[in-house]
């Protein structure tokens, strides 16, 4: 049996070797590994839908608000478009699901689509993140 | 005034797309929308977000009923039959595949309770605000979930 020390070595000379990817490709796809739905990050809501979340704040804070309110106007806004994110995800689980009970009565006809028990499960996952952004921008709108 | 009409344009906007997928009726989700700002007139676009709320959690709470139903008629969980002995092709005998999809089951009831809590949130919210308001509502989407609204999930089927 090799000694702690051999063992420490040989792992250090491995780790040395393999240091991970070293393209910008293979960096940028990695930096990815761990990204599921991207419903736990925070959304920083830029570009297109900038104008859309600056005119439903406005909405939600009426004519010439001051600068308290326009805040926890802006803040429900967020939330609300954070809600639409997870219903939208929510959306793409429910379609293969449905798809899968209503179209295919043959179990061996399923086998390329994922199993509707897996789905079931994802779909179950995302209820937190919509129950959050629920409470945050009602807690946003009762300060209103 | 035709229904789908009721929701002024610019509210329309702010509301954003009904959260649909393709085997559904949008005619059918705008009806229920109209319907249920018809019955409680909201005053402004804070009461018109939750009033999307309740639309939007009183056709998931229908579209998880008829998952349920779908889900007990595909794996056959309304059968008392089970046997211990035969095999399905994933090695899985017919009692552990029962017991799966029995756990499935159970997940989306949790969902259904889980979407009718929010809906009762979003209702406690509103009667917070606004008392009328909000029991013209919950009294609107009681009506429509014992309705079933039929015609829409029929669709979907």
């Amino acid at each position: 049996m090799a000694s702690s020390r051999r063992l420490a070595a040989s792992n250090q000379r491995n780790a040395q070797r393999s240091t991970g990817p070293r393209s910008r490709q293979g960096k940028a796809r990695a930096s990815r590994n761990a990204w599921r739905h991207g419903l736990a990050a925070c959304a920083t809501w830029t570009g297109p839908l900038a104008p859309d979340l600056e005119r439903l704040t406005d909405a939600i804070a009426g004519p010439n608000p001051d600068s308290c309110r326009r805040h926890f106007a802006n803040i429900a806004a967020e939330a609300e478009f954070e809600l639409r994110r997870v219903r939208a995800a929510r959306l793409t689980l429910i379609a293969p699901l449905t798809a899968n009970l209503v179209e295919t009565k043959d179990r061996d006809a399923d086998a390329d689509r994922p199993a509707p028990s897996a789905i079931l499960k994802s779909l179950a996952r995302l209820d937190r993140y919509e129950r959050r952004a629920t409470s945050r921008r009602n807690r946003a709108l009762r300060l209103l | 005034m035709a229904q789908s009409q009721y929701v002024p344009a610019n509210v329309r906007e702010l509301l954003g797309t009904a959260p649909l997928h393709e085997g559904e009726d949008p005619q059918q989700y705008q009806a229920l929308l109209s319907e249920i700002a018809r019955t409680v007139k909201p005053a402004d676009v804070m009461e018109w977000l939750w009033v999307k709320d309740i639309v939007d959690l009183t056709w998931d709470i229908l579209r998880y009923r008829w998952l349920k139903m779908s889900w007990i008629q595909r794996n056959k969980l309304g059968s008392p039959n089970l046997s211990t002995n035969r095999y399905f092709a994933g090695g899985m005998s017919e009692f552990d595949a029962t017991t799966s999809a029995f756990a499935s089951l159970n997940l989306i009831e949790q969902m259904q309770a889980s979407a009718e809590l929010r809906r009762n949130n979003a209702l406690n919210e509103i009667e917070a605000r606004r008392a009328s308001l909000g029991q013209a509502l919950r009294q609107a989407s009681d009506q429509v979930i014992d309705a079933e609204a039929k015609p829409a999930l029929a669709k979907a089927s």
